[in-house]
């Protein structure tokens, strides 16, 4: 009886609405998904760890723009370099654009050289929906006690590039100076 | 001799504009930067506008775009001593896709600025132009387009930039905002109509996807708007509210502090 009303509660805080929202301050909503490289993805299981969630779509030209001169690269090589984790999600529906197969995915990432920790396929738009994720690109991220530390852009189409921005300050003891921007791109294609 | 020196004098007067279309097709957008003249009264200031019509199911973003896309970047050229300023953004419709709301224009639009001439400008047509960016999304995609447009002269501009200019939102004689039971109640002096929206000018105010209660009193507008999910509570409230009335469009800019509890 009790874990059927554990299991419950789990499902009435879980559930929320059809974009539940992630709110910085606070516990980052839980996941847990398959990687297209058939790994499992447990947010719970990364504590301890900076997590960095990217929000993408290849066909979107604020993507590109992050990606053909490499900025979004090396930038996921040298945070994953630092024990990082980095998980980057399309949430585009099948058939819409920006979908790909795991397949497609892996040689995406090839040609681009992009190396995140995972890639996760979110074709029911579930993860999407449950952080609020908008557009693509679209930034979270999570400190190593599970808490949202950043939401928003990936930068500020300028000098500062607000999820290095963040991670420097977190990893240094100091408070994240801009924890919330206004993300910027394409909207998410979610399935309708 | 004499004769060939006037021709190109006349020739220079006019290239400081283009004559005719200097239209540019590009990111599904038809966009051109116009004036009435290209040589204006000496020491005046004068009107010129981008224009920006996009394709049928195709949309440009306002300045703040909302939960999407991206707004337009202008970058003047022009003579040394010469200012151009943006006199404002026409009033804005929501865009809805798949549960996202962006602020931007399903239709034609002038952004119309004014340029500054310095005290003494040199005679003659002054050469302006401008490096347009701007994002156009259709439901499926985007489409970043940039464009260097060179000044378009047709006298019929004149007219149309004075009116654009005139049709630009307004700023209210009165409004109130107050922060009570978890919400903001605007409270604007503005005309009735069948759609009375509001348009927070920065990010991060309101939740922009949540419905505005709207209810008329007297010749006040009231609209319950709910906060943004934001660790911070904004001390001013800011933008556009957007009145439409038998189908007409007019804008009244807000800009007032966040007073704290109901209604006195």
């Amino acid at each position: 009886m009790k874990s059927a009303l554990g299991t419950l509660l789990c499902l009435i805080v879980g559930g929320g609405g059809a974009f539940a929202d992630a709110t910085v301050g606070q516990p980052a909503p839980d996941f847990n998904v398959t990687a297209v490289s058939g790994q499992m993805v447990n947010l719970k299981a990364q504590r301890g760890k900076y997590v960095v969630l990217e929000w993408t779509n290849p066909q979107c030209p604020y993507v590109k723009k992050q990606y053909e001169p490499g900025t979004m690269q090396a930038l996921q090589k040298k945070w994953t370099g630092e024990g990082v984790v980095w998980v980057t999600v399309c949430s585009s529906a099948v058939g819409r654009e920006g979908y790909s197969t795991a397949d497609q995915v892996k040689e995406t990432l090839q040609q681009q050289k992009s190396s995140p920790s995972f890639f996760v396929i979110d074709q029911d738009g579930q993860l999407g929906h449950s952080y609020g994720a908008r557009t693509t690109p679209h930034m979270f991220v999570i400190d190593p006690t599970g808490k949202l530390i950043y939401a928003g852009a990936i930068d500020d189409k300028a000098k500062t590039n607000y999820v290095d921005q963040a991670l420097t300050e977190a990893r240094a003891g100091k408070a994240v100076s801009q924890a919330e921007t206004q993300p910027y791109g394409c909207s998410v294609k979610y399935k309708q | 001799m004499k004769r060939f020196w006037g021709v190109l004098g006349i020739s220079l007067t006019l290239m400081g504009g283009t004559w005719g279309a200097a239209k540019v097709k590009k990111a599904h957008c038809e966009v051109e930067l116009v004036s009435g003249t290209a040589a204006p009264v000496a020491g005046q200031p004068w009107l010129v506008g981008l224009r920006i019509k996009p394709e049928a199911g195709w949309h440009t973003y306002w300045k703040n775009p909302g939960q999407t896309g991206d707004t337009a970047r202008l970058k003047w050229k022009l003579p040394a001593g010469y200012q151009a300023q943006l006199l404002g953004w026409p009033a804005p419709q929501k865009i809805v896709a798949d549960g996202i709301v962006a602020y931007g224009y399903e239709h034609e639009v002038v952004l119309v600025a004014e340029i500054k001439p310095p005290a003494r400008p040199p005679a003659g047509a002054t050469p302006v132009a401008l490096d347009a960016h701007w994002l156009a999304c259709s439901s499926e995609s985007c489409v970043i387009g940039d464009a260097h447009l060179p000044l378009t002269v047709d006298p019929s501009w004149s007219a149309r930039l004075a009116r654009a200019s005139d049709e630009l939102p307004q700023r209210v004689g009165h409004a109130e905002c107050r922060w009570s039971d978890g919400a903001y109640t605007l409270r604007v002096r503005a005309p009735q109509g069948e759609k009375v929206e509001f348009f927070p000018d920065r990010p991060m105010l309101i939740d922009e996807a949540a419905p505005q209660l709207h209810t008329a009193d007297g010749p006040v507008q009231q609209l319950v708007l709910q906060p943004a999910k934001s660790a911070k509570k904004p001390e001013r409230i800011s933008g556009t509210l957007v009145v439409t009335r038998g189908g007409a469009v007019s804008g009244y800019n807000v800009d007032v502090p966040v007073l704290k509890g109901a209604n006195p």
